[in-house]
């Protein structure tokens, strides 16, 4: 595993495979900013072998995998002959029709489905007038960033969402990205969303365990529909067997768009393959 | 133009692309949209872009998408 240094490379390297014929297959699906972040912060590795190639994001003790290779067979073999021996985690997305081949190419190889992710969505209709602000809510500030960055790290699974370091929480902060509701000194649950003017994205939700039964979920989505009222489409994911919260969003609207995300693990670690 | 206008109105048919300049940012598309599009755009002008041009600049407005398509060969008016 080799370090990238620099985009170029990384675009250099896809434009190899690209050039060696068959198309691409890949899962590698640039976002500029993250690019330059896993680049600046070193987190971003790669192999190069005859059947392709395997990008590495390094995330606590374990790497996500990013494929690009030319073909299902050269993937394959890539996985087969080239993975070294660490804990991987890959995220495959798209329709479950499409997403099948695929995932059966990592189970053959020891990768089992950690979890699997649906995309919902909800268009904005003239009746979203429904939803008014919520006095309870309010932005999350600077005061309360070690106590959100702890209930993200305890609350959330590392491999299948987003947790957050204390600085990332501190730039969603900045960017008043996080909405609260707080007891008197505790806080109660939290939204983290991004309204762009067109669609909104609900990003991480959470009610603390001690406050459930509250209504502080519901409050708290009610207050982040209404903000959205303006946009035109809603989306989140959620992981498929919770019920609880899926009759939540179907309650207000949201409906599953077919999309979904396996995230599948393999731990090569001490000899393990599971 | 009109064709570009069409397929990005099949895929997302919620939003009114004539209006937006920068549809990532704006939020019309998102990657896995970009994605259906790249697919839309490849079966429709029988075309097949390159992995390293699926960057969201590329598909930021109709315009961006017009000058992939140059490349390729294909002319939209």
């Amino acid at each position: 595993m080799e370090l990238i240094s620099n985009k170029e490379e990384v675009f250099f390297l896809l434009q190899k495979i690209k050039q060696s014929g068959g198309g691409l297959t890949t899962n590698f699906f640039i976002d500029n900013e993250k690019l330059n972040t896993w680049i600046n912060d070193k987190q971003l590795s790669f192999l190069e072998a005859p059947e392709g190639i395997l990008f590495f994001r390094q995330d606590r003790n374990f790497y996500h995998i990013y494929y690009s290779t030319n073909s299902l067979s050269n993937l394959s073999t890539l996985l087969s002959n080239h993975l070294p021996d660490k804990i991987f985690v890959t995220d495959i997305i798209g329709k479950i029709i499409d997403t099948d081949l695929v995932s059966t190419i990592f189970s053959r190889i020891g990768f089992n489905i950690h979890v699997v992710l649906e995309r919902y969505t909800r268009i904005n209709k003239e009746n979203s007038d429904y939803y008014r602000p919520d006095n309870e809510v309010e932005i999350a500030t600077d005061d309360h960033c070690g106590e959100i960055t702890e209930m993200l790290q305890k609350n959330f699974d590392i491999y299948s969402e987003q947790v957050y370091s204390f600085e990332e929480v501190k730039k969603l902060m900045h960017d008043k990205k996080i909405i609260m509701i707080m007891d008197r000194n505790k806080i109660k649950g939290i939204l983290i969303r991004t309204i762009l003017p067109q669609s909104s994205v609900l990003n991480n939700f959470l009610v603390n365990p001690e406050f459930l039964g509250q209504k502080i979920g519901s409050k708290l989505l009610k207050h982040y529909i209404f903000e959205s009222k303006f946009t035109k489409r809603m989306w989140l994911w959620v992981i498929k067997d919770n019920e609880h919260a899926i009759n939540m969003y179907k309650k207000h609207g949201y409906t599953r768009d077919g999309l979904v995300d396996l995230v599948m693990i393999l731990n090569k670690t001490n000899g393990q393959n599971s | 133009m009109d064709k570009i206008v069409s397929i990005l109105s099949e895929i997302r048919p919620e939003f009114d692309f004539t209006v937006s300049d920068d549809f990532i940012n704006d939020g019309l598309l998102d990657s896995f949209d970009m994605i259906t599009l790249v697919t839309e755009l490849d079966k429709t002008f029988l075309i097949s872009i390159d992995g390293v041009d699926i960057i969201p600049e590329n598909f930021r407005n109709i315009k961006t998408i017009a000058d992939l398509l140059a490349k390729k060969g294909v002319s939209v008016l």
